[in-house]
């Protein structure tokens, strides 16, 4: 099995967490923040759906020296984020982690893109 | 040589010949690959079909998702977000054109043994080339696949440009076998998206409050005989089953044509042969035909 099936897999159950628990989720944003945190949350969502849709498109170079520590990277931060969006964690957290994977996904796609 | 031995060897080799269903030769096998070429241009329409399909689904998800959005938000929320649309527009853009190129090339691969046909070869083989590169420099590709179909593109436009029927059809089969490698590479990722697009669409609607619908309303949209109470959960059951078979239609079809390539593919390969069999030839089309030929 590929590092990257168990990243996809992690992905897959963030965002099938949150879509289970998005209802609670974007109460508590729209309790702690309003609009803007309601909005900062489907907007993290929507970059994690697409941080999906790279890694399952995307060719990645699994000869690259850094493929195994940015591909688990990845995967940790996918790990964290599921842990606070199954717990309906502190949005803010939700938000912070979920930002984190995005970024770790979009280093990893311009690093070892083919 | 004694004549009996030469007679044996004659019998031998005719009873093979009927075991294998007979060989095509001259017309015959000309008509066999003008028939091929009519096969081809059908795996070509469905592929195409195939990819406008998940072109559509890219829209549907965006409406889906901007639904799930609305319902979900919190009443007092004032907000309508957009979904992020056409996530692989420009993978399915890519193929589009590298199977509108294959269908150029079947179009004129119909008439390439009759010395009367004046199909623009020249033209189809060279936009074949010029798809195929553009191919090639598609990030998504699996290098082994696209290097595959480019040296493949280059033997057909040979072929093509000199009328050899064998030729043409021996780089066919290396060419049909590396698009069905490309389509085997890319069914993974097919799958995978046509599972976000449907469970983030159940998820999503699953969560959906009660009190988000109009119980009235509803009712009116259920018609199987249920206690009201349980309604509402029947009329979100209804929508992603209407979603699911959607989805699970472009699935079959997608399958279908990676199977389709496979037998074009055998059906090159036999009529690349001195000797091609009629009945090979003709089961592939056949199966072609049942599998993405017109219902």
């Amino acid at each position: 099995m590929a590092a990257t099936d168990d990243l996809k897999a992690q992905l897959d159950d963030a965002i099938r967490v949150f879509n289970v628990k998005r209802v609670a989720l974007l109460q508590s944003a729209f309790d702690k923040g309003g609009d803007d945190q309601v909005m900062q949350l489907e907007s993290e969502y929507d970059a994690l759906r697409d941080s999906y849709f790279e890694i399952i498109s995307r060719e990645l170079d699994e000869n690259n020296h850094r493929y195994d520590q940015l591909v688990s990277d990845a995967t940790d931060a996918a790990k964290d984020l599921n842990k606070s969006i199954s717990s309906v964690g502190e949005v803010a957290t939700v938000i912070d982690r979920a930002s984190k994977v995005v970024n770790l996904v979009g280093r990893l796609v311009i690093a070892l893109g083919v | 040589m004694k004549i009996h031995q030469l007679l044996a060897g004659w019998l031998a080799a005719a009873v093979l010949s009927t075991l294998a269903g007979g060989c095509a030769s001259g017309r015959g096998v000309a008509d066999l690959n003008d028939r091929l070429a009519t096969g081809g241009l059908t795996v070509v329409d469905a592929a195409i079909h195939s990819y406008v399909d998940l072109e559509n689904l890219q829209t549907t998800d965006r409406q889906q998702q901007e639904r799930i959005k609305v319902l979900t938000a919190p009443l007092d929320s004032q907000l309508v977000l957009e979904a992020h649309p056409r996530p692989l527009q420009h993978e399915i853009d890519v193929r589009l054109a590298a199977y509108k190129a294959l269908g150029d090339v079947y179009s004129n691969f119909r008439g390439l043994a009759s010395p009367a046909s004046h199909g623009d070869l020249d033209s189809a083989a060279s936009k074949l080339v010029s798809a195929v590169g553009a191919l090639r420099t598609a990030s998504d590709i699996p290098p082994s696949a696209a290097a595959g179909v480019s040296k493949a593109a280059g033997m057909v436009a040979d072929a093509i440009q000199r009328r050899r029927l064998r030729e043409a059809n021996a780089a066919a089969t290396k060419l049909v076998a590396a698009y069905a490698e490309l389509w085997q590479a890319d069914m993974t990722g097919w799958t995978d998206y046509l599972h976000r697009v449907t469970a983030d669409y159940a998820d999503g609607l699953r969560s959906v409050p009660a009190d988000r619908f109009d119980p009235q309303k509803v009712a009116e949209l259920v018609s199987e005989p249920f206690d009201p109470r349980l309604f509402i959960r029947i009329y979100k059951l209804n929508l992603i089953e209407q979603s699911d078979s959607r989805q699970l239609a472009i699935a079959q079809e997608l399958e279908s044509v990676g199977r389709a390539l496979k037998l074009l593919e055998a059906g090159h390969a036999e009529l690349a042969l001195s000797a091609p069999s009629t009945e090979r030839v003709n089961q592939s089309i056949d199966r072609i035909n049942l599998l993405v030929g017109p219902k």
